[in-house]
């Protein structure tokens, strides 16, 4: 079944008299649950792309559908709902809200969806978030950190908070770009394992890395190769669990 | 919620101090309009209170020819009571409406007071009732006693008076004192010191514009007292009334010319127009003053809150631009744009409340001493009640609610992105509105000045390329000048205005003013220039007042005429004409405010309602009877001066059409070769030896200058006050502004560090940038400066009768400049030191919140 549906997409930038086209007619589908490493070159539009995927820009010309969402003609006010409802977001250059402890940003994005319970209910009692929070800060290995605000924490640190606030609210899709892109090897491959666990196939979340390092693509069921604003490969593989890659 | 807080607080916690200097503004504003408006209420109900629980009369009527003598200027007491209550049964309707109705003498003459003659106004009623019993006060224009008693029961058979404050104060005299009354030096014992609604501006009249107790003091005596002083036993010459509460003017003006009519008609007597309470000088100038404060007490909150809205709105949407990154991230993960901007709005909020409630306070702890202090400054015997007034400050604490949230929801409504890809690239310190070359780099390369050699151009490019930057920086500039030079435009266009008033217009060194009009003036003029040493020129004028009216305006306005004598050359006054060129004696010259106010320019016809002469009386002193009669003049000279309020005419001219007898002046003017003060005082002396009897007052020109400081300086203190906000409101405006904007720049300012730059030469180039703002915002700030100065003098503080030439000096200019920029310095050093002193790999690592 196609999840996501991306048809014809372009997206051009002007700047004066300029005109940078960052995408130029993108078809690609996703299915759900699916693991998709988007690779290529600096830039080739991955970020570009995503963005588009998330609901945080809108393309020029062309459509997306996600879950049978016309997500490209949405209007600002919709496209919010969509991003709070479906999208967990890791950014390419962290984006922690500064004047926010660890806790507190991740406490920041549960806040708006509420924690699910048991019974089926929503709750957005202040404590039980908290407890979510500090769940998913320990998952990613930083619970002894929640009082540190992000300038006190390493590059890797920070990655793994953004991490964990774009997983907190449990997204059905997670959208990561450049997740290791400033990290080293080891902590990058750290930060890997942490989302490899956390999204699990068996949650059936659909996963998008963007990423322009080669040696991630085994991590994906399926390897979108962009260029110049096309896609240039599209093709499915048996993935490779991220203990195993090495760059 | 509990979120949205807790953001809010650390927001606030980041920028606790730029946010309380705009507190501090809101706390300005907020106290000024708590101040100046209850101010005026606790003066409005001053006023109305003394004039309701004295009874001021609603009208008066005065007999036709008053201080004259003979029929039509005294009544006897007694048939006048009864054709009043005649006038009473006839016309019952009108009865009911009279509460009471008071017999008096109002009686101008002369007092002798410590050795000194003086003029002024007695006042006497009678010191029993309608039934012949004894009672303390009158039922009409009573009076608060504010040293000494009360007359008594004996009052009546005894030379006693009660002293009005104003000439109390002025010659500092006590009970148990004595003054001499008349010309017959009567004396009389002082009981008591009294205010009185009737005279809380001590004016005899609308022509007098510069009001003295000197020249004009009141003396409350009892009836019997005043006629045997005057020898007019049972006589009085005055009627006052006082009517039913709340009877509209028209009312009551058709009561009173009933009432005339009823009398003139029935017993053949003969009474001048009845003079209604709206018009009774002290009230109406009291209206006036009050109206003044009242606008005065909006205006300068609506300009400072206006300010604070400013300060807000620059500070909020640079936070917001700074902050566009967080923006987006909250926006990617799902706020929506209402969240985000309430989140910001709850900053400005607290800002605003916190402005509010230390400006309630402040403005709380003010009134103790405001409302007295605004009293005491007019020297009225009367001290209001000082009360919290409630709905006052409720509306102060929701203007500067409002003021919070006008301030505060435009510019981060403004500034939220629709989509949060813009704002996510978004990086504060790398933000580019264009690429381009800016213009002024591209004018100056056309000159072939090489920029690079000067050292302008990175802080040109810096300026051009961050123009929403650049704008807020030079919007704070521009407050701050303007408010400085509008400041101390006003302070220097009152000085430089009364400079020239005495050193230029008032060609004179000593004035005599008489109290009655000699008829044989040149011939006096003559013995002075003769007889006394060192006189070089003698003039003399007759002062009246008048009215003036013109075909082109319905308007009516009271100037004093000034008859010129002109016949030696020596006017004893220099024109500073606007229009015409040249003293004309046959026409008129006229201020610039009569002019503008009855619409007529040069060569224009204006009628001056003078007295005319219709049977003369005596010639020495000058009595006889007059009827006003409307004169045409043509206008042969505008004058832009300091008094407002006057016309010049010639003497020969005004003579001729007011049928005087003989040469009449009441003013001589003498021009002393080097007037030193001993050489004046010299000369004083032996004029008062030789027409003391006569004279009313010799004052030197800078006593009388003295005089009319005194009375501007309520004037001056509204001016003081307006002037240490400005200074106030600037540092805060300016500081802030540039603070900002340095910490906006602070991690490329590490950048530039690490990457080599010195720390001289960065000082420098920032150090240009801030100029080059502060000169431009200099420019447009004077602009406005004089814009608000022309506002302020011209709109807001419009009096009349003070013609004040605005001007904004070389001084001025140059004050607001290094004041501004001094400012701009000491903003800059303390983010800069940071910087400089900061682990760099920190500001480098970190955005700036
Ligand atoms: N706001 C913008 N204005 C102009 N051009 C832009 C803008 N955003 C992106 N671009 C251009 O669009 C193209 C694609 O950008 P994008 O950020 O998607 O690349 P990327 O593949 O993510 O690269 P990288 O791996 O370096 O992050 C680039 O050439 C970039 O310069
Ligand atoms: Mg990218």
């Amino acid at each position: 079944m196609v999840f996501i549906e991306i048809s014809d997409l372009s997206k051009a930038y002007m700047l004066g008299e300029t005109k940078t086209v960052a995408l130029n007619g993108v078809d690609l589908e996703i299915n759900k649950g699916e693991l998709v490493i988007l690779y290529g070159p600096s830039g080739a539009g991955k970020t570009t792309l995503l963005n588009m995927i998330g609901g945080l820009d809108i393309p020029s010309s062309g459509t997306i559908t996600v879950d049978e969402i016309p997500v490209s003609t949405l209007s600002a006010k919709w496209l919010t709902t969509y991003r709070k409802q479906k999208i967990g977001v890791v950014f390419q250059f962290f984006n922690l809200l500064s004047r926010m402890n660890t806790l507190e940003n991740i406490e920041y994005a549960i806040d708006l969806i509420g924690v699910k319970q048991t019974d089926g209910s929503t709750s957005f009692n202040g404590k039980i978030i908290r407890e979510k929070a500090q769940e998913y800060l320990e998952k990613v290995g930083l619970k002894d950190r929640m009082h540190h605000f992000p300038a006190q924490l390493s590059g890797g640190e920070q990655q793994r908070v953004s991490i964990a606030r774009a997983l907190a609210k449990e997204p059905e899709i997670l959208l990561a770009d450049e997740p290791t892109g400033n990290l080293d090897y080891k902590i990058g491959r750290n930060v890997l394992e942490i989302m490899e666990v956390m999204t699990g196939k068996a949650q059936n979340r659909t996963v998008i890395i963007v990423t322009h390092n080669p040696a991630i693509c085994p991590l994906g069921d399926r390897v979108v190769r962009l260029s110049d604003g096309k896609v240039a490969e599209n093709y499915t593989q048996k993935y490779t669990p991220a203990k195993e890659l090495y760059w | 919620m509990a979120k949205t807080v807790k953001n809010i607080y650390r927001a606030i916690n980041a920028n606790k101090f730029r946010l309380l200097t705009i507190s501090l503004v809101i706390a300005i504003g907020i106290t000024s309009f708590n101040g100046m408006i209850t101010a005026f209420v606790h003066m409005t109900r001053t006023y109305d209170t003394a004039f309701e629980d004295h009874n001021m009369a609603s009208f008066t009527m005065q007999t036709a020819n008053l201080g004259g003598s003979g029929e039509d200027a005294w009544i006897d007491y007694v048939n006048l009571t009864n054709f009043i209550n005649e006038f009473q049964e006839q016309e019952p309707e009108q009865e009911s409406l009279v509460k009471a109705y008071e017999l008096r003498i109002v009686y101008n003459t002369v007092f002798e007071i410590r050795g000194e003659k003086q003029t002024g106004q007695i006042v006497a009623m009678s010191t029993l009732d309608s039934q012949g019993n004894y009672r303390e006060q009158p039922d009409v224009n009573g009076y608060k006693i504010l040293s000494g008693t009360p007359y008594s029961e004996l009052s009546r058979y005894q030379n006693v008076c009660h002293i009005e404050a104003h000439l109390a104060e002025y010659w500092k005299l006590e009970p148990q004192e004595f003054i001499a009354i008349g010309d017959s030096r009567i004396p009389f014992e002082i009981v008591g010191v009294i205010g009185s609604p009737e005279f809380l501006i001590n004016q005899g009249s609308y022509a007098d514009i510069m009001p003295s107790p000197r020249r004009f003091g009141v003396v409350f005596l009892p009836l019997k007292a005043a006629q045997g002083l005057l020898g007019v036993e049972g006589k009085v010459n005055e009627i006052s009334v006082l009517l039913e509460d709340g009877l509209s003017k028209n009312r009551r003006e058709k009561i009173a010319s009933d009432l005339k009519l009823f009398l003139e008609t029935n017993y053949d007597l003969k009474f001048s127009a009845p003079i209604d309470i709206d018009n009774q000088p002290s009230y109406y100038l009291l209206r006036l003053d009050i109206e003044e404060a009242r606008e005065f007490g909006i205006v300068l909150p609506i300009i400072i809150l206006g300010m604070a809205i400013g300060g807000l709105y620059v500070l909020l949407s640079r936070m917001v631009v700074a902050e566009r990154k967080d923006i987006g991230v909250a926006q990617a993960l799902g706020y929506n744009r209402r969240t985000i901007i309430l989140q910001y709005l709850g900053i400005s909020m607290v800002i605003a409340i916190v402005g509010t409630l230390i400006g309630t306070l402040l403005g709380l702890w003010f009134l103790s001493y405001f409302s007295p202090l605004y009293v005491d400054m007019l020297s009225i015997p009367f001290t209001p009640e000082v009360t919290i007034e409630w709905p006052i400050v409720i509306s102060g604490i929701v203007i500067g609610i409002l003021t919070g949230l006008v301030g505060g929801y435009f510019p981060v409504r403004g500034s939220i992105q629709p989509l949060p890809a813009e704002s996510l690239r978004f990086d504060p310190s790398l933000h580019i509105t264009s690429g381009k070359i800016p213009l002024i780099e591209r004018v100056l390369k056309l000159f072939k000045i090489n920029l690079r050699a000067t050292g302008l151009k990175l802080p040109l490019r810096n300026l051009f390329r961050s123009k929403r930057r650049t704008f807020s920086s030079v919007f704070a500039i521009i407050v701050s000048v303007s408010l400085i030079s509008m400041a101390f435009g006003m302070i220097e266009s009152m000085n430089e205005s009364l400079t020239f008033y005495y050193d230029v217009s008032e060609d004179w060194d000593l004035r005599i003013d008489f109290s009655e009009i000699p008829t044989n003036t040149s011939q006096i003029a003559r013995t002075i220039k003769q007889n006394v040493e060192s006189v070089t020129d003698i003039t003399y004028h007759l002062l009246s007042g008048a009215i003036v009216t013109s075909l082109e305006s319905s308007q009516r306005k009271q100037v004093t005429v000034v008859g010129m004598n002109d016949s030696d050359g020596y006017l004893g006054h220099t024109f500073n004409f606007e229009a015409g060129d040249d003293w004309n004696p046959e026409g008129l010259v006229l201020s610039v405010p009569i002019a503008e106010a009855l619409h007529v320019g040069l060569h224009d016809e204006v009628f001056l309602e003078l007295p005319k002469l219709t049977k003369l009386v005596s010639t020495t002193p000058l009595r006889a009877h007059f009827e006003l009669v409307n004169i045409s003049f043509q206008i042969t000279g505008i004058i832009d001066e300091f008094n407002g309020l006057v016309a010049f005419v010639g003497l020969e001219n005004l003579i001729t059409v007011s049928n005087f007898p003989g040469e009449p002046a009441n003013t001589i003017l003498l021009k002393i070769e080097d007037p030193t003060p001993e050489r004046l005082d010299m000369i004083r002396e032996e004029i008062l030896a030789k027409y003391g009897y006569n004279v009313r007052n010799i004052a030197t020109k800078a006593e009388q200058k003295g005089e009319l400081l005194e009375l501007m300086d309520l004037l001056y203190n509204i001016i003081y006050i307006v002037a240490i906000f400005a200074v106030i409101l600037s540092c805060a405006i300016v500081y802030n502004t540039i603070y900002i904007s340095l910490q906006e720049q602070q991690r490329e300012i590490a950048t530039l560090l690490t990457i080599g730059t010195n720390n001289r030469k960065l000082i420098r180039n920032i150090t240009v940038e801030n100029t080059v703002i502060t000169l431009v915002g200099t420019v447009f700030g004077l602009i406005f400066g004089w814009i608000m100065l022309w506002f302020f003098m011209r709109v807001i503080l419009d009096m009349e009768f003070f013609r004040i030439k605005l001007f904004i000096s070389n001084n001025t200019i140059f004050i607001s400049f290094i004041m501004t920029y001094i400012g701009v310095l000491i903003a800059q050093y303390f983010p800069l030191r940071r910087t400089l002193n900061l682990n760099l790999a920190e500001a480098t690592k970190e955005r700036v919140v």
